[in-house]
């Protein structure tokens, strides 16, 4: 067992900070206050190998896996969970096209993607509920050579900045008579397709999230990604390992974020005379932080070792969400009382870190359906 | 073009306000201050990539720095340059400007020797940034020139190469007066300043490709440099205590009402008779 | 080198023959207060080559032919250039940016060079190698005219700009739009918080306003806000003593801290409640840099 990164991990982890110490942390707070996305970066993100890092050299990627993917989204939430949640959503539609797409998709989409010159969406969730996959009222009929697609997504990431969006739709029934399901990419621009409400979110601002409508919008059929019928899979596989590593990795960044605010804090807050990082009350509070980031960080890059290696890692990455995502929203509180009067001022950024991180405990499946998802395993294996 | 850029690692600059005088060894007490490339040299290593990309040729690099350093030279491969030297031995430890400027000299003139043992020297241009943030002399560009009997130029600004015919550079440097352009014969020895350019951030791909670049590691043993000529032994100039200096002022409080304290500076303005 | 052992000292001047640089009165006057009782013949060497290689062809031989035991030379940009060249082609050691030249206990010389960006000054001794050459920033001495005594004065042949492989080919003087800094008692320095061109443009008509100076940190001059090197405060720029100095947005890097050091009162505003420059001021403000500004615009 090796714990340690490769040197050329610690290489590119010092790359990305590099980035995000110009580009991200000096904007964060006001990207916050304004709700602002910063698309222009996605270029400057797609130079540096950010956004294809996972996919292979031949589609424009770097050709490196999902250990390297996760190190650079912890690197931007560090500063701005909005913009990793952004990056990883873009990278979501990716995976998507890359694991399951034609060779043929995957020369015309990803090129443009890795290098952020086009942005990429992935759209399940429903009014009806987003964990409840089978129970998507989106509908693709093929008539023509063209899907005719109907329906409306919601709390959809990237929503109003796509330019491509993988989407799943109802596409038939099998032989049981149960509804089956097919991923399906839409451009930007098709008719009767348009973003429909833009969120007001409590936190991860910076990334847009909202409706997409779709109203017999006609697509190609060569835009089927994957097989007719295997759309569930399509979903499940994306969000729940690619989805669930990152949100839990947003949730790392946010740990680290809470750390090294209430460290400098409690260093340089001076009450009677003496820092308060002499009290012990103060003390307990940074330890917490301390194991709370230091085991979600274990969490994050076992399931992300076991990912590369090319085993299944839903449960790794369900675990490591559940825990990571929770124990943030935890720090983060503790971050504001560690702080006092200021930990509720805006100027520092522990109050956007409780609202990032509660952000973050509703994305990719809620805590309870993570619980759910472990269980079940759990109650097989043991 | 074939173009050398030298490259020191530093201490992080960012980070000097840890640094502290270990009180009874008297000595520089860096531990937690990871190393960097001195930032001067990565805007010197940016003009070289920037030259070469236009001119063609190659770019090299080289460190004279402890052994655990190879990881900067990594990082200057990273960044676009093509082959990295680092040339490490304890011998060359202690050695002040003129001694380093030495071994550096003797380096570059054993790396010229494997491009090419038939011309004088294989370069075109040597970079190097003005001066490294630890030590801050601003000496090792000129002074590597003069063991290369070549002409040099520090605090370059801008930077053009003429025509292949011409085989020379202007540079843009302040000096007392104004500003001047200069003509420099290639080859030459060329410091610049940080104003030259932005250095690029390194991408993920430069690390990938770094790594099958070639990174050569000589020893005193491949240079074969007198030991009286080098380190310690070898620098005209012996260090001696450091001392912090204590800066510190009262810190009047002024207020946090603009106006209020902007009266207050008038006033002490008047009172000092400015 | 013991004091004892200095019997000639040399100033190098880039200064005309009968309009020394203002660096040279404050060094010559600095090392005969330092030396002083000794028996030392002082020399100034005059070369007004602007060309650093002409420079140093030209004044080799005549130290050779001199042999000082003492060099010292303004660390101007033509002087920073030289005294490095000068270090290996006489193999003598080269003391960087003197903070200041002293006679330590053991009545030997020290130069007190700083490293660490100022963090830390480290004495610097040259035992065998003659001439011993230290560089000085202009300013770092102070000059009162009662101070300069006799010196003996050398002029040098400059050698023609032909047999060098440097040439300048073009020169654009800048017209000084306020008074050198290193010479104002009120200065107006900005550093990375002023945040803009406009800023910047603000201090200096604050300057031209008042008769002051306006300065700036390294930030400044990177960020292309408009000043260059011969603007920036620091131990890689100018050393200055005003009455007073008032910084904007300066977060108080130990480099520029060495360069304010001598100033008589320091103020400093700054946003930032942590930055470093407030405990080495003798007021402070946690204030926006610009709301300052403005406000003195309309007072001065």
């Amino acid at each position: 067992m090796n714990f340690n990164f490769t040197e050329e991990q610690e290489m590119l982890r010092t790359a990305f900070a590099e980035f995000v110490k110009e580009d991200v942390a000096p904007n964060a707070a006001k990207w916050d206050e304004d709700d602002y996305t910063p698309t222009e970066l996605m270029p400057k993100m797609g130079e540096l190998g950010i956004l294809g890092i996972f996919v292979p050299e031949e589609y424009g990627g770097v050709g490196l896996g999902h250990t390297e993917r996760v190190m650079a989204l912890e690197e931007i939430a560090r500063y701005s969970a909005g913009l990793a949640m952004m990056v990883f959503t873009h990278q979501l539609g990716m995976a998507a096209i890359l694991d399951f797409g034609t060779e043929d998709q995957k020369k015309n989409y990803l090129p443009e993607m890795c290098a952020g010159t086009k942005i990429c969406g992935l759209a399940v969730t429903e009014p009806g509920g987003g964990s409840d996959v089978a129970g998507q009222k989106t509908t693709a009929e093929l008539a023509d050579g063209q899907w005719i697609v109907n329906g409306r997504k919601c709390f959809i990431t990237n929503s109003h900045i796509a330019d491509t969006t993988v989407i799943t739709c109802k596409t038939g029934e099998d032989e049981r008579g149960r509804a089956s399901f097919s991923a399906i990419a839409i451009d930007k621009g098709t008719e009767g397709f348009a973003p429909g409400r833009h969120e007001n979110k409590l936190g991860l601002k910076g990334s847009v999230t909202g409706e997409l409508i779709m109203n017999n919008v006609k697509v190609p059929e060569g835009n089927l990604i994957g097989e007719v019928g295997k759309g569930t899979p399509i979903a499940m596989k994306e969000i729940g390992e690619v989805g669930r590593a990152s949100m839990t990795a947003i949730a790392v960044g946010i740990l680290r974020g809470c750390l090294e605010d209430s460290v400098k804090f409690a260093n340089e807050r001076i009450v009677y005379g003496k820092p308060i990082a002499k009290l012990q009350a103060i003390q307990f509070h940074v330890a917490e932080n301390r194991v709370a980031y230091e085991a979600a960080r274990l969490m994050l890059y076992r399931a992300a070792a076991v990912k590369d290696a090319g085993k299944p890692a839903t449960i790794e990455f369900g675990m490591a969400k559940y825990f990571a995502t929770d124990k943030a929203a935890d720090a983060a509180r503790r971050t504001i009382e560690l702080m006092g009067g200021y930990g509720v001022v805006n100027e520092y950024a522990a109050g956007r870190y409780l609202r990032d991180a509660m952000a973050c405990i509703s994305s990719g499946g809620t805590s309870e359906i993570q619980k759910i998802i472990i269980a079940g395993d759990t109650l097989k294996k043991f | 073009m074939n173009i050398l850029v030298c490259i020191k690692p530093v201490p992080d600059p960012e980070k000097y306000g840890q640094l502290k005088i270990d009180e009874k060894t008297k000595r520089l007490v860096r531990e937690g201050i990871p190393a960097v490339i001195n930032p001067a040299d990565k805007n010197a290593l940016e003009e070289g990539i920037k030259l070469r990309d236009l001119k063609g040729g190659r770019v090299f690099v080289l460190a004279m720095a402890p052994e655990f350093s190879r990881d900067k030279l990594i990082e200057a491969l990273a960044m676009g340059a093509d082959e990295a030297y680092l040339v490490s031995d304890k011998a060359f430890g202690g050695a002040d400007t003129y001694a380093t400027s030495y071994v550096l000299a003797a380096a570059i003139k054993k790396i010229s020797q494997g491009i090419d043992p038939q011309r004088d020297l294989a370069f075109d241009l040597v970079l190097a940034g003005n001066e490294s943030a630890d030590g801050a002399t601003a000496h090792v560009p000129a002074q590597t020139a003069e063991w290369l009997g070549l002409p040099h130029l520090c605090k370059v600004s801008r930077l053009e190469a003429g025509d292949e015919s011409e085989n020379a550079f202007r540079a843009w440097k302040r000096v007392e007066a104004g500003k001047a352009v200069f003509q420099v014969n290639g080859p030459c020895v060329i410091a610049v300043s940080t104003e030259i350019n932005k250095p690029r951030l390194i991408n993920a791909m430069g690390i990938i490709k770094a790594k099958k670049k070639p990174l050569t590691i000589w020893s005193n043993e491949d240079l074969r440099l007198d030991e009286k000529t080098i380190g310690l032994a070898g620098s005209p100039t012996q260090p001696g205590e450091l001392i912090t200096p204590d800066l510190r002022r009262a810190s009047i409080d002024l207020g946090s009402d603009a106006e209020a304290a902007a009266d207050e500076i008038v006033k002490i303005m008047k009172k000092a008779g400015v | 080198m013991k004091k004892s052992e200095i019997k000639k000292v040399m100033v190098y001047d880039q200064g005309l023959a009968g309009q020394p640089h203002p660096s040279f009165w404050q060094n010559m006057a600095k090392l005969q207060r330092l030396l002083q009782g000794e028996q030392v013949e002082f020399v100034r060497l005059c070369c007004h080559c602007e060309n650093p290689q002409q420079a140093v062809l030209s004044i080799e031989q005549v130290i050779k032919a001199e042999s000082p035991d003492l060099l010292v030379i303004a660390a101007t940009p033509l002087g920073e250039e030289v005294a490095p060249a000068l270090g290996v082609r006489l193999k003598t050691g080269v003391a960087a940016h003197c903070a200041d030249i002293v006679i330590n206990g053991e009545d030997r010389i020290a130069y007190m060079v700083p490293a660490f960006g100022g963090k830390v000054i480290g004495e610097i001794f040259i035992p065998g190698s003659r001439p011993a050459i230290a560089t000085v920033k202009p300013g770092v001495f102070s000059y009162d005219k009662k101070d300069a005594a006799d010196y003996r004065e050398i002029l040098c042949d400059c050698i023609s700009e032909d047999s060098c492989g440097l040439r300048i080919v073009e020169t654009e003087e800048i017209a000084q739009q306020q008074s050198a800094i290193e010479k104002a008692e009120l200065i107006f320095c900005g550093g990375f918080g002023i945040g803009s061109k406009e800023s910047w443009q603000k201090l200096e008509a604050l300057a031209k306003k008042t008769g002051g100076g306006a300065g700036c940190t390294r930030p400044v001059v990177d960020m292309d806000w408009g000043p260059d090197e011969y603007y920036m405060i620091g131990t890689s720029g100018k050393t200055v003593r005003p009455k007073v100095y008032i910084g904007f947005g300066i977060s108080g890097a130990a480099h520029h801290l060495c360069g304010i050091k001598d100033a008589d009162i320091i103020i400093s505003i700054n946003n930032d409640k942590n930055a470093e420059v407030f405990a080495a001021s003798d007021y402070k403000a946690v204030l926006d840099a610009n709301q300052v500004i403005d406000r003195l615009a309309e007072k001065l």
